[in-house]
């Protein structure tokens, strides 16, 4: 019995593998392109050279940190899919501090990046504080939130933040470069022998640190503790004395905080300024880097290294000679959630899983017969 | 229905769920105009069984015969096709549509070719668009056998007893003349009750009824043949009238039962929950506690008695603080709980045993453990400091909460939904029971838990009165409030009808003062 | 002043027009009890199937009628088909919808660009369905130009309020599907099929969420771009809410929605440059959530049941 159980769930999971890889397949070969070679760009392309995977963990970086603050909302029953607008508008607010505080040098950086985590903070509790107190749905809230730092975000990049050197029309909006002791510091500045030549920064350590301490806070503080139970149940969660508004609030700050410190890192790390397009979607598909990775801090680090890979991939499938549009990793993202959701419940399924024993039980049986 | 039925026979039926055999190789018959009582403990399979004889269950050995031919029913339209409609206990009618729209809903579903009666298949086609003819064929019915019922009402407008005659209607009016009926008195007064048995008495002249029930009174007054089943097997079948209550009961439960009862002479203290002129509003809006008062001392066991839904619930939640208190004074040992957080409640000595055990008692998916600190994991020496978890306590903890209660388990870090509920039951009153209360509120302690689990619940309340906390003990089973109450109050429409000491009460007295009567 | 108000609503309610037939076929979804955020996926691919057939027989050049039709229909099919897919997830395994419609989103939209970038490239447009001016009627001064000279499917997507209306609440099916999202055990225990029934409501409404899209990429901006839905489908499952599941409230919510668009639309083209146009973009986003705020919560109108699968054998 138990035995069957492992053999069920492997099962499940090797057959949602080969569905997501037999699909993606085919709409890989529909685009007109070479599959086999195509996987091999995704999958092998990103670890042939250094640059390459400083590339995927540029990209792994901000994942990380999305997902990580995805993993606390989650668990603490809220679904928080602003991402988006919390990256911007916590990167925004890193910028206008870095550019009007007046603070400069190496002890700016850690203050820039706290604001970036209070910006991203405030915008995480809007949603919060509109669900507990008026019951607003935050999967739409946090949307709507998302198309509103856009917009504020685009109006700062247009008008009060604008580089000069951008003005009337020379190119698109950007601010003006931050200082640059106010930079992320590259790898190669900190460890020697690692080749130059890289954007290769060390947000990723910011990352890991900021994986490990959300992993402690949730599992091993009561705070964290009460947020989890106020998730699981939130009915026996009230009635064992726990204000689960308040903690959903405080779900939503931490979880803003998380995107917030993602947009910033993006900025000091790798675009030095504030850009058109500096979140890349990683708001998005950090929701679904935090559902690979089980919901957990640490799963998520895994599955944002995956991820990031997947899309340091496609973006790279251009260079690579293979005619297939660098959307086709959106469209992977989707599938894999939903064969990961289906997968997840197909296992959890008892009744499923008996009923499947006793199929194949009957199954042997007629063979032997036979 | 080419031919009314006049014999309907389950044979050697087996249904399995993961884990359990819900039914195992049961055979029945009934014939024309039979009541047949069916008759076992929660978890029998007297649901299970009856949902397969409804097509909403597919048996995974045996078949059903309908006079003498063997019929397969893939979903409930089949059955009705058969004329078997069944009304089940949570009353299968959709809140948001008006009583006409509910039966048309059904209607609608029913398979044509398969319609005996020429009405019905004209009351099909009407289904589809005709709400009119809906209704008058509801009204006829209703009259018919004298069910009053506003066709126009919505359900979610309607009171538990109105909800039952429109199940009652619903069943007819889809041509039913076989009738299922799972637990019908459950949520009625001992008064509606009695109604109901006069009406089914008069039904089954025309129908044949499958009865539901372990309230041994009722399979005495209305049926004339009795299936007792026990853990999924058939373990009698005979005559009503040749078996006394108690034979029917000790075939049942597979033991002679008996529950501990409160036989302390030791006198109760000071006042410990003090409840003046309470005004608690329901989740409709309306005023479900009038003006209600209420005094359990310490070392005393309080029993509130009423039929559900007559401001229990309620109640328990104002206590609690889940609950907002329109008006009224509550005190716990002196001190004022109105406006106070559940958190702060908690914090002046309340514990509470709630209702619905696996959703409000425990979190499913956190394991036992973690369930057992639920209310103070933010304390030492649960927490070091109030910030960081100590684990090793906690594990000590459950490991001697294990122990002590009993709570049967392959391991204190599987999730607490995984258990039984009696274990689930056990962790909640240990955790409750741990943090040295000064009252406990318990809502329904054992509904639905087999006798050995009941048993050690009623034993832990007892002990815990005998040490001088304060017990309100809220039940619908008048059994249990009898055996453990010190005294017993009778809840009715939000108000304490009356409330007797431990002698004065017996079932009859307490079961008209449910009902409302006030003076006896 | 009043050449402004006409310039506002003559741009308003073509704008409206996709909303409304999105958050219409949401409202069905919804009252059957699935909740499908992937609305906005569904939304590309119909958009890229609408104009694909039309493009295929005539490329940019002017096509017969029925072409057109037949990427429309072509699209709802397309939408349906995703609706299918959709239910085999949330209703089949009764995955969480909410995640499980990001999932859905990404998907489609995804797909829908790659196809374009494929089979399409390129910056190329359809010549699409035009207006038609109904006679007489689009003579009258002021209403004329605002109300008779629209787009044909815009007429459709007005009418489907009525039609939708009828098809809940006064058709046995219709019956069915707010049963099932309200109790779907009592509905079953009367014999619907409740899986059926809501794959039946998801089909159909992902099915009018892909017209939605082929509106927009046919008949609206007769092109398709990655940002051609540009988060319209979201905000349909915002409107759902906003109308309280009542395709008449869905009316109101969509026409408030897109007034307030078409606003900023009018204020631009009357050259308040002055006027940051950001504010005015968000300011439907605004709305919503604030009438999010203030909506009623009566616990009786809306599907009660939404979100949560359906399993006979799982007792909670």
């Amino acid at each position: 019995m138990k035995n069957f159980k492992l053999l069920y769930t492997v099962g499940v999971i090797l057959l949602s593998v080969l569905l997501t890889l037999g699909i993606a397949s085919l709409i890989l070969a529909v685009l007109g392109a070479d599959v086999l070679k195509t996987f091999w760009v995704i999958f092998c392309y990103p670890f042939t050279t250094f640059k390459n995977i400083s590339g995927v963990i540029n990209i792994m970086t901000p994942l990380t940190l999305v997902g990580v603050g995805i993993c606390v909302a989650y668990r603490s029953g809220i679904m928080n899919i602003g991402g988006e607008g919390q990256m911007l508008i916590g990167l925004l607010c890193a910028i206008v501090f870095a550019l009007y505080s007046g603070i400069e040098g190496p002890l700016s950086i850690p203050l820039i990046l706290l604001t970036g985590m209070i910006g991203g903070a405030v915008w995480g509790f809007f949603p919060g504080i509109l669900k507990s107190k008026f019951g607003v749905s935050e999967l739409l809230s946090t949307v709507m939130f998302n198309y509103i730092a856009t917009q504020l975000y685009s109006y700062c990049l247009r008008v009060p933040l604008l580089d000069p050197a951008v003005a009337g029309g020379a190119g698109d909006p950007q601010t003006v470069k931050l200082a640059e002791n106010q930079w992320l510091p590259r790898i190669n500045e900190i460890i020697e022998n690692t080749p130059k030549g890289t954007r290769f920064h060390t947000g990723i350590l910011i990352a890991l640190v900021l994986a490990v301490i959300v992993y402690l806070f949730m599992w091993k503080t009561p705070v964290g503790f009460k947020m989890r139970a106020a998730g699981a149940s939130d009915r026996a969660a009230r009635y064992g004395g726990i204000s689960v508004n308040k903690y959903l609030v405080l779900a939503m700050l931490v979880s803003g905080a998380c995107c917030g410190l993602a947009g910033t890192v993006e900025i000091l790390g790798v675009h030095h300024r504030g850009l058109g397009n500096c979140t890349g979607g990683y708001g998005f598909s950090g929701i679904v880097v935090a559902l690979f990775g089980g919901l957990h801090p640490l799963g998520v680090i895994p599955a944002a290294f995956f991820f990031a890979l997947i899309s340091f991939g496609c973006s790279a499938l251009q260079i690579n000679k293979i005619p297939v549009p660098s959307n086709v990793i959106d469209v992977l993202m989707g599938l894999v959630i939903l064969v990961i959701v289906a997968a997840k419940l197909i296992i959890a399924n008892p009744y499923l899983m008996d009923r499947t024993q006793r199929k194949l039980q009957s199954m042997l049986h007629r063979k032997e017969a036979a | 229905m080419a031919n009314p039925i006049t014999s309907l026979r389950i044979d050697h039926i087996t249904k399995r769920f993961p884990g359990i055999v819900a039914c195992s190789d049961i055979s029945l018959s009934v014939g024309k105009g039979e009541v047949l009582a069916l008759v076992g403990e929660n978890g029998a399979g007297k649901t299970t069984l009856m949902n397969i004889l409804m097509g909403l269950y597919m048996p995974d050995e045996g078949k059903i015969y309908i006079n003498n031919k063997e019929v397969v029913f893939k979903s409930p339209s089949d059955a009705f096709a058969y004329g078997i409609g069944m009304v089940h206990q949570q009353y299968m009618l959709v809140p948001n549509l008006t009583v006409t729209e509910n039966i048309a809903l059904g209607l609608s579903q029913m398979k044509t070719e398969e319609i005996g009666s020429k009405t019905l298949q004209r009351l099909k086609k009407a289904a589809k668009l005709d709400l009119a003819a809906v209704r008058r064929h509801i009204i006829a019915i209703s009259e018919h056998y004298g069910l009053a019922v506003d066709p126009d009402a919505y359900i979610w407008q309607l009171s538990v007893g109105e909800q039952q005659r429109v199940e009652l209607v619903k069943t007819l009016c889809f041509g039913a003349k076989f009738l299922i009926l799972d637990e019908p008195t459950s949520a009625l007064t001992p008064q509606e009750t009695d109604e109901l048995i006069e009406l089914l008495k008069r039904m089954s002249s025309e129908l044949s009824i499958i009865f539901i029930s372990h309230k041994l009174a009722e399979v005495k007054a209305l049926s004339n043949k009795v299936a007792i089943l026990r853990g999924g097997k058939l373990v009698f079948r005979g005559n009503t009238a040749d078996h006394s209550a108690a034979d029917i009961a000790a075939l049942m439960t597979g033991h002679e039962v008996y529950l501990p009862t409160n036989q302390s002479k030791k006198l109760p203290g000071k006042p410990m929950l003090e409840v003046h002129n309470l005004f608690v509003r329901g989740d409709r809006g309306n005023m479900v506690l009038n003006k209600l008062n209420l005094t359990v001392r310490a070392g005393e066991i309080v029993g509130l008695a009423g039929v559900s839904g007559n401001g229990q619930r309620e109640l328990a939640e104002a206590l609690t603080g889940l609950r907002v208190i329109e008006s009224g004074e509550v005190l716990l040992d002196g001190a004022s709980l109105v406006g106070k957080t559940p958190k702060q409640i908690i914090a002046q000595g309340m514990g509470y045993v709630p209702e619905e055990r696996n959703v409000e008692g425990i979190v499913p998916s956190m394991s036992i453990r973690e369930n057992l600190v639920l209310k103070d994991i933010a304390k030492a020496p649960f927490a070091l400091g109030g910030v960081l978890i100590n684990n090793k306590k906690i594990d000590e903890n459950a490991d001697a909460m294990r122990e002590k209660f009993d709570i049967r388990c392959s391991s204190v870090n599987v999730a607490a939904g995984s258990l039984s509920g009696g274990n689930i039951q056990k962790v909640i009153l240990a955790r409750e029971i741990n943090r040295g209360p000064k009252f406990l509120i318990a809502v329904y302690p054992i509904r639905g838990l087999d006798l050995g689990a009941a048993e050690f619940i009623h034993k832990q309340l007892l002990a815990l009165r005998d040490s001088g906390v304060g017990i309100l003990l809220i039940s619908e089973e008048l059994e249990e409030v009898i055996n453990l109450s010190d005294r017993i109050a009778v809840i009715f429409k939000g108000q304490i009808q009356r409330t007797l000491g431990h002698g004065e009460a017996t079932q009859r007295k307490l079961g008209m003062m449910m009902a409302g009567v006030k003076e006896i | 002043m009043l050449d402004f108000i006409v310039l506002f609503i003559t741009v308003g309610i073509p704008l409206s027009s996709a909303l409304l037939l999105a958050s219409l076929g949401e409202t069905v979804n919804q009252r059957s009890g699935v909740f499908n955020l992937g609305c906005e996926g569904v939304m590309c691919m119909g958009a890229f199937v609408g104009m694909f057939i039309p493009y295929l027989v005539g490329g940019s050049a002017k096509v017969a009628w029925y072409v057109n039709v037949a990427g429309l229909a072509a699209a709802a099919v397309t939408g349906a088909l995703f609706g299918l897919l959709f239910g085999i997830v949330v209703i089949k395994f009764g995955a969480p919808q909410g995640i499980a419609g990001i999932g859905l989103q990404l998907f489609g939209t995804g797909l829908a660009g790659s196809l374009y970038r494929h089979f399409i490239g390129g910056a190329q447009g359809v010549a699409g369905i035009d207006a038609i001016s109904i006679p007489v009627l689009s003579e009258l001064p002021i209403v004329g130009k605002m109300l008779f000279s629209c787009n044909p499917m815009v007429y459709f997507s007005f009418l489907m309020v009525p039609v939708v209306h009828y098809i809940l609440f006064k058709t046995p099916w219709g019956l069915k599907v707010r049963a099932c999202g309200t109790f779907p055990r009592a509905a079953d225990s009367m014999g619907i099929d409740v899986s059926k029934t809501r794959y039946q409501a998801l089909a159909f409404g992902s099915a009018m969420a892909a017209l939605a899209g082929a509106y927009l990429s046919v008949c609206y901006a007769k092109i398709f771009t990655d940002t051609l839905v540009g988060g319209r489908g979201f905000i349909a499952v915002a409107l759902v809410y906003f109308g309280r599941w009542s395709p008449l409230g869905v009316l109101g919510g969509a026409m408030l929605f897109s007034l307030a668009q078409a606003l900023q639309l009018a204020v631009q083209a009357y050259g308040f440059a002055a006027f940051p146009y950001e504010f005015l973009v968000m300011l439907p986003y605004v709305l919503v959530v604030v009438v999010l705020v203030f909506v009623g919560k009566s616990k009786h109108v809306g599907p009660a049941m939404l979100g949560k699968p359906f399993n006979r054998e799982m007792r909670t």
